[in-house]
């Protein structure tokens, strides 16, 4: 049997509607580093792609038995994601990257739980980043009228600003401030480069405050959670995959990098009740102080840290 | 089994993955494999101690038995399944932010 290729990564590309997306991909697959690039769009209306395939996923939910209602299944991209496998296995096609593009009222948690928990996806491929795309015009206002948009920032691993050439340089700035309190670990990028696709995302924004501090935002409140001392990797094993069975509805994300004792600086990344595998860092920027970031939705960020604090004194 | 690759055996839970080890100390695979677990069983049977359960492993140590002192038992693979169990078997849902589960752990570890 032939050695198992290594996981494609996949780049879900969120945003609400108008915000952008299509544009943002279209161009970024123009560039000649996005060669190998499968698209899924996750949306009712399709835009054909050149020389791209394009499959058709609904948006209807199919709920996994034991699941719970933000970590709903959506087959159809499953099934869509499986056909792209076979026709690499077969040669008809190159897979180095998938981007799905969602709709605009789309929630990114059940994708990256679908590939996660889908017995053949989960082997095959690896969700590397969520990039959200924000109107820069209308970016605030959909913030204050739907949660939706809000919680695509807060889930982002990266977020460019779109539209910026015809919105006020006041509305601009409201904006980046507004992105920042509802996702601490992400700084604000204006639409440029088209290599966004193929470039890692920041592991964290630098500019975030390297303190534990509490921010509030219609519930939604973040930690960033000095670990200054190497963790004991068994007990945060321990602790984590409590906090999100008990809790993973309301821990929207935590990202970051903490010192293992036995391993050294390890990323760390969930989505709600999902984590990824935690990747060994082989190399930490200057900026990539030990530290969790948490996105918490109606969750005591100190209640949290006392927590997270004890688990480890138990070991 | 996964259809594509034809894997029979599945990915170890995360928390039980071995990352690459800047110190090995000298010990094998096995031999660190059964380190962690042992230290895991210890930090395991602090917090399931506070709903009076407890857990051991399994001969061969690649399942965990969790016990609850009445009869009641499950056997488990890894950490993702153990928490809905110990919300079974404890009658009541574990918190890890529960201040009195917080209490009980640093009476056990001698922390103030």
């Amino acid at each position: 049997m032939n050695r198992p290729l290594a996981p494609v990564p996949v780049t879900i590309l969120t945003g609400f509607l108008g915000a952008g997306k299509t544009t943002l991909l279209r161009s970024a697959l123009r560039d000649p580093t996005a060669s190998g690039v499968a698209v899924v769009i996750n949306e009712f209306g399709l835009v054909s792609l050149d020389h791209e395939f394009v499959l058709e996923a609904s948006q209807e939910p199919v709920v996994v038995s034991g699941g719970c209602a933000c970590c709903s299944r959506r087959e159809e991209m499953a099934q869509a994601m499986r056909r792209l496998l076979e026709e690499r296995e077969s040669g008809r096609r190159r897979l180095d990257r998938v981007v799905i593009e969602t709709s605009g009222l789309a929630d990114p948690a059940p994708i990256v739980f679908t590939i996660a928990s889908d017995p053949v996806l989960q082997h095959h491929f690896r969700v590397s980043a969520i990039v959200t795309a924000v109107d820069a015009r209308a970016g605030v206002a959909q913030f204050d009228a739907y949660p939706e948009a809000e919680k695509q920032v807060q889930l982002a691993d990266r977020v460019i600003v779109t539209k910026l050439d015809v919105a006020e340089p006041n509305a601009a700035e409201e904006l980046r401030a507004r992105i920042h309190r509802l996702n601490p670990s992400v700084d604000a990028e204006p639409v440029g480069s088209a290599r966004w696709l193929t470039t890692p995302s920041p592991r964290l924004c630098p500019a975030f405050e390297p303190s534990c501090e509490a921010k509030h935002t219609e519930g939604i409140r973040s930690l960033s959670l000095e670990v200054d001392r190497p963790v004991d990797w068994v007990a945060f094993g321990v602790w984590l995959t409590l906090l999100l069975h008990r809790h993973g509805e309301r821990v929207l994300r935590v990202k970051g990098i903490v010192d293992a004792e036995d391993f050294g600086p390890v990323f760390i990344n969930s989505v709600q009740h999902v984590i990824s595998p935690p990747e060994h860092a082989r190399s930490v920027h200057d900026g990539d102080l030990p530290r969790l970031v948490f996105i918490l939705r109606d969750l005591s960020p100190e209640a949290v840290a006392r927590s997270f604090h004890a688990f480890q004194a138990a070991a | 089994m996964c259809l594509v690759c034809g894997n029979l055996t599945g990915e170890p839970h995360w928390t039980e993955r071995r990352l690459d080890s800047v110190a090995s100390g000298g010990l094998d695979e096995e031999s660190r494999r059964r380190q962690d677990r042992f230290r895991r069983l210890r930090v395991l049977n602090r917090v399931v101690g506070h709903r009076h359960l407890s857990i051991h492993d399994e001969c061969g140590a690649t399942r965990y038995v969790l016990t609850n002192g009445r009869g009641g038992s499950e056997v488990l693979e890894h950490l993702g399944e153990l928490w809905p169990a110990v919300d079974r078997l404890g009658g009541a849902a574990l918190d890890p932010l529960d201040e009195g589960l917080l209490a009980t752990l640093a009476a056990q570890s001698g922390s103030p």
